[in-house]
């Protein structure tokens, strides 16, 4: 064989048997040769993709053939193909039957498909795209849906594990995590449950690598990887041995860490590390590597022991029922039910609740859930997820319906080649096949433009998933999901041959007889061609109100006004190390503070313990407060407040109006007056039109008293102006203000500094002079607040660009839709139009006759679309922000639109209708 | 082959030598050796030759034959009065 001939042709070689390799390869590939340096010569690059395609159909077909051959007689009972074609010599006609012979067909279908499209690009190109087009986009969906929703978990027992979780409807907090003794209590007193694992998450500073680094660590008690049915990938992970406070500190890092922190290092195990949380700094050792799961409830570096979080073997940790940080998941019971598990849960709170009254607060609403954790882990992506599959679901069938309008069309104008094939003795089986491996051909070649577009769009939603999800790392273009696709072009292309009528035998030749030249068109088609086109301009229309509401929700979300401004301000986290004492931290933060407000460039600065819109705090949420002379109504919520501590200067830093009293000054210090500034929305709430300055508001809530927050009255200095910190899209919280030197300094940990000119380019300067004060200093998550702005929108940025896309494509798809359908109308009424001019019809009534019937067909999907559109945009109602999903300034507006689209889509083969010339259509008689 | 249907008959290197071993197999066609007016073959080309046998020449009339007829009949319907 030779070795000079390329790669490539050789290993096409192998398509064939060894025997006829033997026999012929070297011949093979001498004609190869020969054969692609001709059709180079001939037409260049695109020589070249001919050779390839004829080549490897050649290749594909002939192989497969000798191959069959080589199968024992015995084995061969289907293949019924005779001795060889010499023994049908005579016969009236080729018997169609067998493998053998079906082969030789579809190679001569497959090449008059190839050599019949090439003479029709422009339908060939619009076919590929549209399809190509819908595929990618259910692909790109299906790949998101399967690997979210769909694939298994990689926990063993995964349908076992529940997640429960504690909220407090009446508090506003739909998860107020449980306390150790009640996770005992559930424990405890649940039969249908095996197991319970407790996890709660701290940050921590891990020293003993070059350089400390800051890491989500998730505390987890013994069985927490037993009752998950995870192993480790490496080393072993925290087990029974690791639980009480005798055991020595261990770390199983999440492989997500070992492999980006750690460089997937196989010798960290045994590795000793100090841990820097809340308290003393522990050593613990590294013993493992935890297999790749989604994390849940939240994105985890290391999972540590109990005894590496001092704080987790206090007794307020343990014994304290309303010291809640820990997250709960659970196994059931062999042959328990989520059900069963549910009115235990019920029970045991009922009792807990009766017994110990002070620790649930009945306007509250405490209340325990089981949701199996495969939904948990899928709760927000599902519906969205939904929605967008949905949707693509829809290009989908408008793509379809627009293919077989495509098919439709053509085959009517072949109607005259497919007459005569039928009349030369080809039967209606053999005009079926050869449209279907036309369709075959085109619906590949999509379904090829389909995965390769999907595979294009599939970063961009992962990093869209991900913000529903921790399973959006598992999402993949896999074998499935180009199952999926094939399947979705088979079927397409199937469907598309089975649409048009064909002609046979004797009304074959009369059809052919009658029309001559010109194709007819019978009416059963043309009202297919129809319903097609109003099909899709009504399900256009129902995506365009889709994306039109979204947009509105995106526009009214941009021009809400957060109570503060947004320009010019950079915001990032200073978090301390609360191994020191308080004062020392407290001095060092204003040290900083003072520091950064000195530097050129900036108007002023202040410390937080929450960067508004950055949706991220440990002390979020509505705390309980008492409110001087204020009786909460009997077995009503007892009044709360969200927690904010602020530093003086916050209030001008951020620019939030103040409407009455004062901002806090460097005089509100621990011996002071101890004194609070509350929101407009609260002053509303508890004060009613009466002035608030001077009256007095206590935080109670029973969380404080593990970080030294007393019950102390605090005097209302201030009232500030609403604000929207927790997100654009949310209603104004009541907060309460308090000041940064009358608080232990736990909760702050935020600087915002206003800049007089662009704030990022401010940031080395302000890093600078924060590592000036203490080199160890971590400072993270710079950004300024409009990008967070930005950001916090971005869910809904990105649902709304995703549909419009979709939308769009939809719309321009159903133009191309209408405007082929009325130009075949006006192709085959061309005789007619040429008389009426000939009798002196006037060009703008024939205009005006094809516009009405473009007219008549978007009327009618624009009407079916809005009865559509009223019955299904209540399902994105929850996705809707200010704009009501009936919303008539969006369904006017699209009506305009696909009304106006429609027009132009009709105008020009108007305007070709207008422009037959008698002579032409009469000479064709 | 190419030039002599004027480009209409386009075979594939696969298709060709798997019709060439099958109509050996089948009786149709021999391999021989080059015939005197081949001129010199070079040693280790590639070039084959083929002989068409009686039984071979019995089918490929027979094939023609009803190829004829075909074509017949489907002129008959084409021309056939209106």
């Amino acid at each position: 064989m030779s070795d000079s001939s390329p790669r490539s042709h050789r290993l096409l070689l192998r398509v064939y048997p060894r025997w006829f390799r033997e026999e012929f390869g070297a011949d093979l590939l001498a004609h190869l040769g020969c054969q692609r340096t001709e059709s180079r010569y001939r037409a260049a690059w695109f020589g070249g993709v001919r050779f390839w395609w004829d080549v490897a159909v050649d290749a594909l077909l002939t192989g497969a053939r000798l191959r069959l051959e080589g199968v024992p007689e015995r084995w061969r009972w289907w293949w019924r193909r005779g001795a060889s074609r010499s023994a049908r010599v005579g016969d009236p006609g080729p018997e169609w039957k067998g493998v053998g012979p079906m082969i030789d067909a579809l190679t001569r279908d497959l090449r008059q498909a190839v050599n019949g499209l090439a003479k029709n690009p422009g339908y060939a190109f619009i076919f590929i795209l549209t399809l190509g087009l819908g595929i990618g986009a259910n692909t790109a969906m299906f790949s998101a849906v399967n690997g979210v929703l769909l694939r298994p978990l990689p926990h063993d027992d995964a349908d076992r594990l529940v997640y429960l979780r504690h909220s407090a409807a009446g508090a506003d907090a739909e998860n107020v995590l449980f306390s150790v003794p009640e996770v005992d209590d559930y424990r405890r007193g649940s039969r249908s449950l095996e197991a319970v694992a407790e996890f709660s998450a701290l940050t921590f500073t891990l020293l003993g690598q070059e350089t400390p680094r800051r890491v989500r660590a998730g505390i987890v008690t013994g069985n927490y990887f037993d009752v998950l049915g995870l192993s480790a990938r490496l080393g072993r992970v925290v087990g029974l041995e690791d639980d009480g406070p005798a055991a020595p500190a261990v770390i199983v890092l999440s492989d997500r860490y070992w492999r980006s922190e750690m460089a997937a290092d196989p010798t960290v195990l045994g590795k000793t590390l100090e841990i820097r949380g809340v308290g003393p700094a522990i050593s613990a050792t590294i013993v493992g590597v935890a297999e790749p799961a989604p994390p849940y409830p939240e994105r985890t570096d290391i999972y540590v022991n109990m005894a590496a979080s001092q704080h987790h073997l206090d007794a307020s940790m343990t014994h304290d029922r309303t010291h809640r940080m820990t997250e709960v998941f659970a196994k059931l019971a062999p042959g328990a039910t989520v059900d069963a598990v549910r009115s235990d849960v019920a029970g045991i709170s009922r009792r807990i609740h009766a017994e110990h009254p002070e620790a649930y607060d009945a306007g509250a609403g405490f209340q325990v859930s089981v949701t199996p954790l495969k939904t948990q882990l899928t709760s927000r992506a599902r519906p969205t997820l939904l929605l967008l599959f949905g949707t693509a679901l829809f290009v989908l069938i408008i793509a379809c319906a627009n293919l077989a309008n495509l098919t439709l069309t053509r085959v009517l104008r072949r109607d005259h080649e497919l007459a005569i094939r039928a009349s030369l003795g080809a039967t209606r089986s053999a005009l079926r096949r050869q449209l279907l491996v036309e369709s075959l051909v085109l619906a590949g070649a999509g379904a090829a433009l389909g995965l390769v577009l999907a595979a294009v769009g599939l970063d961009l939603l992962i990093a869209f998933a991900a913000r529903f999800t921790s399973r959006a790392s598992e999402i993949a273009l896999d074998g499935p999901v180009f199952g999926v696709a094939l399947a979705a072009a088979v079927a397409a292309s199937v469907f598309f041959t089975l649409v048009p009528a064909l002609p046979e035998g004797d009304g074959a030749v009369s059809s052919l007889k009658r029309s001559g030249a010109r194709s007819t068109v019978g009416s059963g088609s043309k009202r297919a061609q129809r319903a097609l086109v109003v099909a899709q301009i009504g399900t256009s229309f129902v995506l365009l109100i889709g994306a039109g509401l979204l947009l509105r929700t995106m526009l009214h979300l941009s021009r809400v006004d957060p109570g503060f401004d947004t320009a010019r301000v950079l915001t990032m986290d200073i978090p301390m190390d609360f191994a020191r004492p308080p004062d020392a931290i407290r001095s060092r933060y204003l040290a900083m503070l003072h520091d950064v407000r000195a530097l050129p460039g900036v108007e002023n600065a202040a410390l937080t313990s929450w960067i508004p819109l950055s949706g991220a705090s440990i002390f979020s949420g509505q705390m309980q407060v008492d409110v001087e002379g204020h009786e909460p109504a009997p077995g009503g919520p007892s009044p709360r407040a969200e927690f904010r501590v602020v530093s003086p200067g916050y209030f001008a830093t951020l620019g939030i109006q103040l409407l009455r009293g004062r901002e806090f000054v460097t005089t509100d210090v621990p011996d002071a007056q101890e004194v609070v500034v509350i929101s407009e929305g609260m002053a509303r709430a508890y004060f009613g039109e009466r002035n608030p300055l001077g009256r007095r508001i206590a935080w109670t809530d029973e969380n404080f008293r593990f970080l030294g927050l007393g019950k102390e009255w605090r005097t209302v200095v201030g009232v500030a102006a609403d604000t929207r910190d927790g997100g654009l899209d949310a209603e104004p919280y009541h907060t309460m203000y308090t000041p940064y030197e009358q608080v232990t300094p736990y909760y702050t940990g935020s600087l915002l500094v206003r800049t007089t000119a662009d704030p990022d380019a401010i940031v080395s300067a302000v890093r600078d002079v924060i590592l000036a004060q203490d080199p160890s200093q971590p400072i993270e998550n710079v950004a300024t607040l409009a990008a967070l702005g930005s950001a916090s929108v971005s869910a809904v940025r990105l649902n709304a660009m995703l549909l419009s896309g979709f939308a769009f494509l939809a719309l321009v798809i159903a133009a191309v839709g209408l405007g082929g359908v009325l130009a075949f109308s006006v192709g085959s009424r061309r005789r007619e139009f040429g008389v009426r001019s000939a009798i002196g019809a006037a060009r703008h009534q024939i205009v005006s006759d094809v516009m009405a019937e473009g007219a008549k067909l978007a009327g009618i999907g624009i009407l079916l679309g809005t009865v559509a559109a009223v019955l299904l945009t209540r399902f994105i109602s929850w996705l809707l922000v200010g704009v009501p999903a009936l919303d008539p300034v969006t369904f006017v507006a699209v009506g305009l639109l696909l009304g106006g689209v429609a027009i132009a889509a009709a105008w020009a083969p108007a305007w070709r209708a207008a422009r037959v010339s008698p002579l032409e259509a009469i000479a064709a008689e | 082959m190419e030039e002599r249907t004027e480009g209409a008959v386009l075979l594939g290197a696969g298709t060709l030598y798997a019709g060439l071993q099958r109509m050996a197999r089948d009786g149709l066609i021999e391999e021989t050796d080059p015939p005197e007016d081949a001129g010199e073959v070079e040693p280790g080309s590639r070039w084959r030759f083929y002989t068409i046998t009686r039984p071979g020449r019995e089918a490929l009339e027979g094939e023609v034959a009803r190829l004829e007829s075909d074509l017949e009949a489907a002129r008959g319907i084409v021309h056939r009065p209106a």
